[in-house]
């Protein structure tokens, strides 16, 4: 019986022991190589002194090694923990130093980080660069480094590591308000509940290619990874660089003969307007997944008449879930209805609207998401005051902890739930889910900056653009600023105007008052816009 | 001509995308998107530029890894879209 992630690959090994479990660019693994190598690696961390329940950190460039990786950590009965690559190695060596890692399975193209995260991240024992047959010792700041011929000299036999459902499986470390990221933390049964309903629903079959867009920080990657696995189909990793260009993307799909397809909408977007696609283009390609942010309708609705052919259907969950409600785009929506609903909760999962007087809210009643069931994260990485905050008790009264998303959301006529908005100050922008809070502190640390907001500001294509505000002790630059955020925050966190104000409005209560910010923005662009088209 | 071109769009790319890229020298051959300077966002900011400040037409079909991938090939396709206009209208 499979209840653990790695026994999907594992079945399918023994079942399609010849086929493409993964493709990268050139490269095509089958289920018997994925097999052994990942268990070479698992033997080989288990020698290192990695036992059950250690985190390893993943902190290489996507590639074939990446999938080896992931497997080799179940295997051995650890927890992986995927590191954003591009990521400022401040945030890199926080994440690590925050849940521990000993022990990196790294790519040679890091190798000028390594040093640099050892020193920042003490507790670091050493690196195993998973695609390197040269020595890298002098770049590892005096840590253990283990190449490629460590792992050869494994044998490929799969070690026997006792772990049950309940067990994490990886941590997953989104935006958090206070300035640092915080660790959601995941189990294999978390994970194995979705992977088996989302494989039932889409029909997945050993026939199918599936895509790996979202980076493996990022939960889209879950589904992609595990799915294939369960059914024994192949993934194939979206080059990253192809991602810029939406015909790209296109041609890639063609090429690559996907069959279904899972990534954020504002890259469907983009492909809607750029990819210039038509009826009876990617003929193979029958199931378009979107989750992350809300697919703009003008864009979904003309990708629906360029593709027809294709299922189209909307996963809704936070990280701390992976997803909990979908819907079926049956037929290309109209703007006039808004935006498409996130639909009604997947097997096993109950959702429901709670209202602020603690009662559940009848259809038509504005009121917070909340989630039970076995997608349900097991809490924030030692942050019990965190997990108190998400995980409650059922309001409803069942003896089960409940995920409160923060997600205002409507139900309709129809039972499907629809999104209105944010119960505090997190925003969406490219998909990536972005506490206003963490990009605040960062300028904060800035000894010129007295006050500060960063605000969002709507944009079709991207949902959120980020602006700051800041109040400045003396004059500096905006590209200093950009440079100084860039060494503590990730490039998608990053404001694009940085906009220096003589003081800030405050509310009532004395806070900072980021919608008057945010209106202000808004009317300076619009009337600035406005001056434009005069003069043109 | 050509050396203004190439100018323009090296100071362009590397004052306005790599902020977030310390560090990082700009040649004329530096790969632009597996050094992260072009992004997804970033390719439509280049887009816009090189057509305002040329005074050309990129189309959705130029937009293109080939046309993209080093200062040099930007450059290129500038310098091709400029001359098929000189030509339209000798």
């Amino acid at each position: 019986m499979e209840f653990l992630l790695h026994h999907l690959l594992e079945s399918a090994a023994e079942r399609r022991p010849g086929e493409p479990a993964v493709v990268d660019r050139a490269r095509t693994l089958t289920y018997d190589e994925l097999e052994t190598e990942s268990n070479r690696l698992a033997r080989l961390l288990m020698d290192q002194g990695v036992r059950p329940g250690d985190r390893v950190g993943l902190f290489l460039d996507k590639s074939i090694e990446s999938i080896i990786a992931i497997y080799a950590v179940l295997k051995g009965g650890g927890i992986y923990v995927p590191l954003d690559p591009q990521a400022p190695i401040g945030r890199v060596a926080y994440v690590t130093g925050n849940c521990g890692i000993e022990w990196l399975l790294t790519g040679k193209e890091k190798a000028g980080s390594w040093a640099e995260l050892a020193r920042q991240a003490p507790q670091v024992k050493g690196f195993v660069v998973l695609n390197g047959e040269d020595r890298f010792g002098e770049h590892a700041g005096g840590k253990v480094v283990l190449d490629r011929g460590a792992i050869e000299a494994q044998v490929g036999a799969r070690p026997a590591v006792a772990r049950i459902g309940f067990d994490p499986a990886y941590i997953l470390y989104t935006s958090g308000s206070t300035g640092n990221p915080k660790g959601v933390t995941l189990t294999h049964r978390n994970a194995m509940s979705f992977v088996d309903w989302g494989v039932d629903e889409y029909g997945v079959t050993a026939a199918d290619r599936l895509s790996n867009h979202a980076p493996l920080h990022f939960d889209l990657s879950i589904f992609d990874i595990f799915a294939a696995a369960r059914a024994g189909g192949t993934l194939v990793l979206v080059p990253p660089e192809i991602s810029v260009f939406p015909i790209e993307v296109a041609r890639f799909i063609e090429r690559s003969q996907i069959t279904v397809w899972y990534s954020v909408p504002s890259l469907l977007s983009r492909m809607s307007e750029k990819a210039n696609l038509h009826p009876g283009s990617l003929p193979r390609l029958r199931t378009i997944l979107f989750a992350g942010e809300v697919f703009p309708v003008k864009y979904l609705r003309k990708l629906m008449l360029q593709l027809p052919h294709v299922r189209f259907s909307n996963l809704y969950g936070p990280t701390e879930t992976n997803v909990c409600t979908w819907y079926d785009v049956s037929e290309p929506p109209d703007e006039v209805d808004g935006p498409i609903p996130i639909g009604r909760a997947i097997a096993d999962i109950e959702v429901f609207a709670l209202k602020d007087d603690g009662t559940s809210a009848l259809a038509g009643e504005v009121g917070e998401l909340i989630v039970r069931g076995p997608t349900v994260m097991q809490g924030y990485w030692n942050d019990q005051e965190r997990t108190d905050r998400g995980l409650v008790p059922d309001p409803l009264g069942t003896p089960q902890k409940v995920y409160r998303t923060g997600d205002l959301v409507r139900q309709d006529d129809s039972g499907c739930y629809r999104l209105l908005g944010r119960r505090d100050a997190q925003i969406k922008s490219r998909g990536y889910r972005i506490e206003l809070g963490e990009i605040e502190t960062a300028l904060y640390r800035h000894p010129a900056v007295v006050e500060c907001a960063a605000i969002a500001v709507p944009d079709e294509m991207i949902t959120n653009r980020l602006v700051a505000i800041v109040g400045l002790r003396y004059p500096v630059d905006p590209a200093a600023l950009y440079q100084w955020c860039a060494d503590i925050i990730p490039r998608y966190m990053i404001p694009e105007t940085f906009e220096a104000h003589d003081s800030l409005p405050k509310t009532s209560t004395g806070k900072i008052d980021r919608q008057a910010l945010a209106r202000a923005f808004a009317e300076r662009t619009a009337s600035a816009a406005a001056r434009e088209k005069e003069g043109s | 001509m050509n050396s203004d071109i190439r100018k323009t769009i090296h100071d362009y790319v590397s004052s306005e995308l790599m902020h977030d890229l310390p560090g990082l020298v700009l040649t004329d051959e530096t790969d632009l998107l597996s050094a992260h300077i072009i992004d997804s966002l970033g390719i439509f900011t280049l887009v816009t530029f090189l057509e305002e400040r040329f005074g050309i037409v990129i189309d959705a079909d130029e937009v293109l890894v080939e046309h993209f991938g080093t200062v040099t090939d930007v450059v290129n396709l500038v310098e091709s879209k400029l001359m098929g206009a000189a030509a339209q209208t000798a």
